[in-house]
């Protein structure tokens, strides 16, 4: 085996007078910067008649600014050659750019510029349009559907229970004003983190970023998402007489951000029960030819989290998929992995843990998160060392915690099937 | 470093040095396209059953394996080829060539898992229905290109069930070191590499059998497959387009650049940004063997289903009259960026390292491929353009009905 040359990262965070978050990973050896701005807020910040709101300002951000027009923006983008995107979650909105090292200020200040958008009202318009496509777009894909119908379940009437998306009615019902308004109150520096990795000097992303004019928004406290959270039991079950499979997925309690650890042991619990191939899902269901698909991990929000295991089936396996996926449950508690099937899923964990971390977007994202979140921050070394840490008691531990589900649901054709 | 064995097998090997894994990526050129008449499937069945078990071990054994060495895998077939590829730690990388040897080679091709594997297909293809993208683009392939390269690759339910296990013995025996490409990139010795590869693969014999294709013009199918349902129009348009081997080719790959890579990118400004028709929109290109495909794809509400094509087709012919300055820049720096980011992952080298050798009986170099496209001057790009005119032959459409009144519908475009 050839001795490896890597020369070893190194992470830095500051933070700026404005309240700007800054956190920094150099990898010399990386050909390319990953660059993030991470903003705290997301659908779980909207009042109901938002909803679909923050989904939209992510939108609005790529189309005038105060000093260029939609088109000059995206030629921006493109003449640094840049991967360029963004998304939108329950509880953040990340802007992002992959670049190569020489536009990395380019890119900082564009993408900084990009977040105060002069909200044209013709931009508006036009992009409502595009965003109601989104939304059909996903009426297509029934398998996108249906965690939206579980957050709804498990969490209404709370904001965290929305659609990322929006609904036609909330899309079409949302003004410009609107919008402003939510994005002045939303969008401050104290609530952004700036995260680049890759082939780049902590000091001069510092450069850069003391000088940006990251608008003038005052920041303001918190408004809806932050009450009491709903923690509902519920089953649900949504028709759709043109689809072909029944999607199903069962969700129990899960770690929230607060639990780094936790996250780490129930993620090694999803790689057993349903990793795609090699899991006692994927054994008893894939394998054998009775569901399509099968999935199974964790969700983690501030103060909640959800560990899910769901499937795709034909119609007439449901029941028996249904079945045999909480037995499963109930056979891991009572039959745990033995050391080599343990073992394996740890190799695994470990295994795509370093192969991730050969892609500078991977790690921007990372530690963007990490910090947007306030997990402590882990270098490859300490996170691999702490997968490897990781015994089958605090495993099981997790596992006799999955009882009952907490909420069940189901989308396809079937019209009665739990 | 490319190199064929004493048995015709091309094997490649680079270095990445900033790298921490390895990669590698195997091509055995019998595809979906050689499953006989009748048997439309066969090679994606034998897919699945890649890895249900080889050289006496079964599945459990094989998979457990697999896991143990930490190995990311991808078994996928294409109408050209069966591909095996992997992404593991460089420690691991001799027993996993052995391991991939005795699959490709050895295979248990036991009944039960036979079985299992049919009914996985099967339901494949019946998955195929919720995902209306996915199918749109399976019809395309299959109005446009030559018979059976165009074929649906996942099959037939009804010639899928009258497979048996003989079939996928005789189609495994077609695997043959003279149409088999490996490459390897990554954290690696490449000396060291081969004479591992020479040690395992050499003793792999030349399939008795190595059929060619025999081609046929595409059927003339309906041009709008009802899905009455749907939420959206999925639209899908084909045009002939140059081959890899084609001395244009690199020009072609600018014309992409301009038309649809990027938020600037013609497509994306024409059809989303100014007209807000959809959400997505992408051109992309498209090869079979020698055929060559200049691919969009479009997802719209039934109401906008015409403007869209409309726009689209108007942007095609619109490359006749030529880019500017800033369009070729911004194509090139695309160009250089995508390829300089995508190689920082060994899986990505490998894979276009073996797609290279399939293309073009060699291996370019990152540097050579970002020279041959920014070399390309305003002045020769645009008589390409005048003379490249993309010209679509299929205009296929799937959703619910979206025709005007009159019926009339694609023709009328």
């Amino acid at each position: 085996m050839s001795s490896n040359t890597v020369s070893k990262s190194r992470y830095s965070s500051t933070v700026l007078s404005s309240g700007l978050r800054i956190v920094v990973e150099e990898i010399p050896s990386a050909a390319s910067v990953a660059v993030g701005f991470f903003v705290e807020t997301g659908s779980r910040n909207e009042p109901p008649e938002l909803m679909g709101v923050s989904h939209f300002l992510e939108h609005m951000s790529f189309k005038a600014t105060k000093k260029r027009s939609a088109l000059e923006v995206n030629m921006a983008l493109d003449d640094m050659g840049s991967h360029a995107n963004a998304y939108t979650s329950w509880e953040r909105t990340v802007f992002y750019a992959q670049v190569l090292p020489e536009f990395m200020s380019s890119a900082v200040n564009l993408i900084a510029e990009m977040i105060d958008p002069a909200f044209l009202v013709s931009d508006f318009d036009c992009e409502k349009n595009v965003i109601l496509e989104e939304i059909e777009m996903y009426n297509d894909r029934p398998e996108s559907l249906l965690f939206d119908e579980i957050m709804q379940a498990r969490f209404s009437p709370h904001p965290l229970s929305g659609r990322i998306l929006g609904t036609r009615e909330t899309i079409q019902n949302l003004t410009h004003e609107m919008m402003k308004q939510y994005h002045s109150e939303r969008y401050h520096p104290s609530r952004i983190v700036l995260a680049v990795s890759g082939a780049v000097r902590a000091e001069d992303v510092e450069t850069v970023a003391e000088k940006l004019a990251l608008g003038s928004n005052k920041a303001t406290t918190f408004s809806a998402g932050n009450n009491t959270l709903p923690k509902n039991k519920a089953k649900c079950s949504r028709i759709r007489e043109g689809d072909m499979q029944e999607q199903f997925m069962a969700v129990w309690e899960g770690p929230s951000y607060k639990e780094h650890r936790a996250l780490y042991i129930a993620g090694m619990l999803g790689i057993l029960l349903g990793d795609e191939e090699g899991s006692r899902l994927s054994w008893s269901l894939t394998h054998t030819g009775l569901a399509q698909s099968i999935e199974a991990g964790v969700v983690a929000f501030t103060d909640t989290g959800l560990f899910y295991a769901g499937f795709a089936s034909l119609p007439e396996n449901f029941s028996k998929c249904r079945e045999i996926l909480f037995d499963e449950i109930k056979r891991i508690k009572d039959k745990p992995p033995n050391k080599s099937e343990f073992e394996r899923a740890k190799t695994k964990f470990a295994s795509r843990t370093i192969l991730s971390s050969e892609s500078t977007q991977g790690r921007m994202m990372g530690i963007g998160v990490d910090e947007l979140t306030r997990q402590p921050h882990l270098n490859l070394e300490e996170e691999l060392k702490l997968i490897l840490s990781i015994t089958s008691d605090e495993v099981n531990a997790f596992s006799s915690t999955l009882n009952e589900a907490e909420v069940e649901g189901s989308i396809g054709p079937m019209q009665e099937n739990m | 470093m490319i190199r064929k064995l004493s048995n015709g097998m091309t094997v490649a090997v680079e270095k990445m040095p900033n790298a921490k894994s390895a990669s590698f990526t195997i091509l055995l050129q019998r595809g979906a396209a050689y499953d006989p008449e009748g048997k439309a499937g066969l090679t994606a069945v034998m897919t699945e059953m890649l890895s249900r078990g080889c050289a006496g071990k079964n599945a459990v054994e094989l998979i457990s394996e697999l896991d143990s060495l930490g190995i990311e895998r991808s078994f996928d077939c294409s109408a050209e080829y069966v591909s095996l590829s992997a992404s593991l730690l460089p420690d691991k990388l001799d027993r996993a060539l052995n391991l991939f040897f005795d699959i490709i080679t050895k295979p248990n091709c036991d009944q039960n898992e036979f079985k299992q594997s049919v009914e996985l297909s099967i339901q494949s293809i019946l998955a195929i229905e919720d995902n209306p993208a996915e199918k749109l683009m399976n019809e395309l392939g299959l109005r446009f290109f030559p018979y059976p390269l165009g074929r649906p690759v996942k099959g037939i339910i009804s010639e899928i069930k009258k497979l048996t296990v003989r079939d996928i013995k005789k189609a495994m025996s077609e695997f043959s070191p003279e149409t088999a490409i490996l490459s390897i990139a990554g954290n690696i010795e490449p000396d060291e590499v081969l004479v591992s590869v020479e040690k395992i693969f050499s003793v792999w014999k030349t399939a008795s059998e190595i059929r060619k294709l025999s081609l046929t013009p595409p059927k003339e199918l309906p041009s709008h497959i009802e899905k009455a349902l749907g939420a959206q129009v999925q639209i899908g348009l084909a045009a002939p387009f140059v081959s890899a081997k084609d001395p244009n080719y690199p020009k072609a790959i600018l014309l992409l650049m301009i038309l649809t890579s990027g938020m600037s990118s013609r497509l994306f400004v024409e059809v989303r940004e100014k007209r807000g028709l959809v959400y997505a929109v992408r051109a992309f290109y498209s090869l079979m063997q020698d055929n060559g495909a200049m691919i969009v794809y479009a997802g719209t509400t039934p109401d906008k289903a015409e403007e869209c094509i409309q726009v689209i087709c108007a942007e095609l012919e619109r490359l006749k009259e030529g880019a500017n300055e800033k369009e070729l820049e911004r194509g090139k720096i695309k160009y250089r960026s995508s390829l300089i980011m995508a190689c920082e992952m060994p899986s990505s080298r490998a894979q276009a390292m073996a797609v290279d050798i399939l293309r073009f009986d060699r291996v370019r170099s990152i540097s050579e491929m970002i020279e041959s496209v920014t070399k390309i001057e305003l002045e020769e790009m645009n008589s390409f353009l005048k003379s490249k005119r993309i010209l679509p032959k299929i205009i296929l459409t799937l959703g619910p009905e979206w025709r005007n009144k009159s019926g009339d519908g694609g023709k009328k475009i």
